[in-house]
């Protein structure tokens, strides 16, 4: 009887205790899954965003050395299109100043305009680092001819 | 005789392809109302030599009845009794007709009388015009044309009698130089109906371009520079439209000390269109081209912009630097323009 009794108990305190440990088992099993264990504050839903491959930018040193260049081309660009506005603005007063130079100048396909570069792109190109202090050439191009025409209205009596 | 059509002087654009020939342009060049002419037919039909002839005959009819320079010529005969009413040839007729409604619609800005301002001013007879302007040693008569036609005088008022053909001018004579080598570029060009795909009459600065031209992309037509060279200022793409110029770059000379030009501000008796060169308008009709040249002309810098918005006109104007300006019509019509630049 005695034996009998001892039994039972065990099969009663096993099936009390297996439910707790299945639910045991599955809240850590759980809790292990969605734990990033490089972050262990609590801030997994952020770092789950953000793909694990990237660092941040300050800490890849290609990075920076891409980013500088960039930086560094567009003053570049923004000081020679400073300086080509300037020049454009050069030639149409002396296109403007007379209209003889006018036919001369643009009988050609282009003329160019050579810049001793001392105006502040100068001092882009030595912020870039690049160095180059040699005149920088940019080619005007001439206005299109006049397309060819049939005829003339000007002036009456006009002997052409 | 300078005006007998020729053919194949102005082919048209070589066709491409064997199934279609090309047929020369017939074209005409001749010289009337001291200018030259150049009249062209692109694609001519049959009869398209005959109708050339006919529109010569335009202008040399045009040029008989109304020239100023011939004492004998029916204007003349008519200007030298203006106050009485005589009987006139159709073409004089009708020019003094348009001329009458030409000053109505330009409310008098328009205005055939000034010829007792342009002989005081010595320009009495066909002048040498050319690039240089010409002198007039000791011209430069009395002012007093130019103070009547300062003085706030009434409006031109013509009578005409149809049955007789008969006009009477009024008490002053009057000048039909511009608006008459309008109307004959306007009769010229009927006269071409049919006679090809494309025609372009072409008369010292004024013209009428019938159809899409030689390229079928409209007739190109430069601007002059009123201040010198050949090269155009901007050029206009015309299909079925007419232009004009009014321009200081020819006629104008020195009198009296003083240079002139040949375009007279009615209100003031004066050389008119302070800070203007040159007035271009295009127009349906070259009559109409011509009349609203020299009345934009004479608005000045300061007003023609808003007169031809006023009326509508498709107008371009260039100063005395050669800066160019142009009406909303016109925009659509100049393909180029010179900018100094680009």
């Amino acid at each position: 009887m005695t034996e009998l009794r001892g039994r039972t108990a065990r099969w009663s305190a096993a099936a009390l205790a297996a439910p707790v440990v299945a639910s045991l088992f599955a809240g850590t099993t759980a809790w292990a899954v969605h734990h990033d264990p490089l972050h262990p504050d609590g801030a997994a839903s952020a770092t789950a965003a953000t793909p694990a491959k990237l660092v941040a930018p300050s800490a890849d040193p290609t990075l920076v050395a891409l980013r500088a260049a960039l930086l560094a081309n567009a003053k570049k660009v923004d000081a020679l299109s400073k300086q080509v506005a300037g020049v454009r603005a050069q030639a149409a007063a002396m296109a403007k100043g007379t209209s003889s130079a006018r036919r001369s100048t643009y009988s050609g396909s282009g003329s160019s305009y050579r810049s001793s570069g001392s105006s502040n792109s100068s001092s882009s190109s030595r912020s870039s680092g690049g160095g180059n202090q040699s005149p920088i050439v940019v080619t005007i191009p001439a206005p299109a001819a006049p397309p060819p025409t049939h005829t003339t209205t000007g002036a009456s009596g006009a002997v052409r | 005789m300078t005006g007998i059509p020729t053919t194949g002087a102005a082919s048209s654009t070589p066709v491409v392809g064997i199934l279609r020939t090309v047929t020369p342009d017939v074209v005409a060049s001749f010289r009337a109302m001291a200018s030259e002419i150049n009249v062209r037919v692109v694609r001519p039909r049959p009869g398209a030599a005959e109708a050339v002839c006919l529109a010569e005959d335009v202008f040399h009819r045009v040029e008989r009845a109304c020239t100023r320079f011939d004492p004998g010529s029916p204007l003349m005969r008519a200007n030298a009794a203006p106050g009485q009413w005589h009987q006139v040839p159709s073409e004089l007729y009708e020019t003094l007709i348009e001329a009458a409604a030409a000053h109505a619609i330009t409310a008098g800005v328009f205005d055939p009388r000034v010829l007792r301002v342009l002989e005081s001013f010595g320009y009495d007879r066909s002048l040498p015009f050319g690039d240089e302007p010409v002198e007039l040693s000791g011209a430069l008569a009395p002012g007093r044309h130019r103070r009547s036609a300062a003085g706030g005088r009434a409006g031109w008022d013509p009578h005409f009698d149809e049955p007789s053909r008969s006009v009477w001018l009024g008490p002053e004579p009057v000048d039909l130089g511009g608006i008459g080598k309008g109307i004959a570029v306007r009769w010229a060009t009927e006269a071409l109906t049919g006679a090809g795909e494309s025609t372009l009459v072409e008369a010292g600065g004024d013209c009428a371009a019938v159809g899409s031209g030689p390229d079928g992309d409209g007739w190109k037509v430069g601007v002059q520079d009123p201040r010198e060279g050949d090269d155009p200022l901007a050029v206009l793409s015309l299909t079925d439209r007419a232009c004009a110029t009014s321009s200081i770059r020819l006629r104008r000379w020195r009198a009296g000390g003083r240079q002139v030009h040949h375009l007279i501000d009615p209100r003031t008796g004066e050389p008119g269109g302070e800070g203007l060169a040159a007035v271009t308008v295009v127009h349906d009709d070259p009559a109409l081209a011509e009349v609203w040249s020299k009345s934009l002309f004479l608005a000045g810098l300061d007003g023609i912009a808003d007169r031809a918005a006023e009326r509508g006109l498709a107008a371009l104007w260039v100063a005395p630097d050669g800066s160019l300006d142009l009406s909303d019509s016109m925009r659509s019509m100049v393909i180029w323009r010179y900018d100094g630049v680009s």
